[in-house]
């Protein structure tokens, strides 16, 4: 200990007393401190720096996350865009099937004895996929009629809302016809 | 105070200040660490997103998927009509191929419903009479050369000479502008 002590002092004579017992673990302190700072700074500093290694790298994941997503998030908007137009011509479109098909379809089914005086067909301006079809028909009756049906049935529309009245030589039919995908 | 003494003070004055830049260098690494451990949670978190974003990219896509192929497919049809004089001159054309005999024509421009994608349409008012095969032909080529035109009404009577029809037709051709 005594050795230790003389450690810090030049050769010369004691010019005062020894310092007491417990004052001789100030200096045991002192080197035991220096050396632990040592080690303690260099393990500290190369946290320190193995930290601030990792953050960087952490932050360019989180650009390149915040990149990748802002670009998701763009595409996503430009087909959600783009939906949105294509719902609103599908709307269009779903209620401008065409009507000559339905025309011929009447004209063709018309017997022998029958024909038809007269057709109309309107769209419900609110719903145009449903069409109000007014039809007279001149001779035929009840079996032209069903005939009629029939053959526009076959293009895949459904009427509802049917009424009939019977003259005597010709037919009154109206009724929404709705197309039904088959 | 003797020299024993003041070279211990001076030693333990030393001690604190090693203690004290030891601590602070320990609190900055603390920090970084703490700012570290933050970023790989905001990382991880962004990943995540990145992730949700792309798998929710990927359901849209598929979801929407005949929607928008029949959008590229309609929407050319559509484009075609930028405006009322367009759509009037393809009617006319229209007319004009078909060779039917037209007593009247009426076009107007009117709006559809307002802020939808279809907002504005021509509507035409036509009368035709005609041959009776001819004008329902002619009808079933209107509608294929025009395949975004809605009829809005269509009412046929019997024509003044034998096999003519009268036909009443009322046109809505959407302006995309």
């Amino acid at each position: 200990m005594d050795n230790i002590i003389h450690d810090l002092k030049t050769e010369r004579q004691n010019v005062s007393e020894g310092l007491p017992a417990g004052y001789k673990l100030v200096p045991v302190a002192f080197y035991i401190i220096s050396i632990a700072t040592v080690f303690l700074c260099l393990f500290f500093y190369l946290s320190k720096k193995a930290y601030e290694s990792t953050e960087t790298v952490m932050r360019e994941r989180l650009t390149q996350a915040q990149s990748q997503q802002s670009g998701f998030v763009a595409q996503q908007n430009a087909i959600s865009a783009e939906s949105k137009k294509a719902e609103g011509i599908a709307k269009w479109l779903e209620g401008s099937r065409p009507l000559q098909p339905v025309t011929v379809a009447v004209g063709r089914s018309m017997g022998k004895d029958s024909t038809v005086a007269e057709l109309s067909l309107d769209r419900n301006p609110e719903i145009p996929a449903h069409t109000f079809m007014q039809l007279k028909i001149d001779g035929g009756g009840s079996q032209q009629l069903e005939h009629t049906l029939s053959a526009i049935n076959a293009l895949d529309y459904q009427t509802y809302s049917a009424q009939q009245v019977k003259g005597r030589n010709s037919t009154d039919f109206q009724a929404t016809l709705i197309y039904t995908d088959r | 105070m003797n020299n024993h003494k003041s070279a211990c003070l001076v030693l333990i004055m030393l001690v604190v200040g090693m203690l004290y830049g030891v601590n602070e260098l320990r609190n900055a690494t603390n920090s970084a660490r703490d700012i570290t451990a933050q970023v790989q949670t905001e990382a991880e978190t962004g990943e995540q997103q990145a992730q949700l974003a792309q798998i929710q990219l990927k359901s849209l896509e598929s979801k929407t998927a005949d929607l928008r192929t029949a959008y590229s497919q309609w929407q050319p049809h559509f484009a075609n009509y930028r405006s009322a004089q367009d759509a009037e001159q393809r009617i006319a054309e229209v007319i004009r191929e078909g060779d039917v005999f037209l007593i009247s024509q009426k076009f107007e421009t009117k709006e559809i419903e307002k802020g939808a994608l279809i907002s504005d349409a021509l509507v035409a008012d036509l009368v035709v009479e005609d041959d009776y095969a001819k004008t329902l032909n002619w009808l079933g080529r209107l509608e294929e050369a025009i395949p975004s035109c809605r009829i809005a009404r269509c009412n046929i009577k019997r024509g003044d000479r034998g096999n003519d029809i009268h036909l009443e037709l009322k046109i809505q051709i959407p302006v995309l502008r």
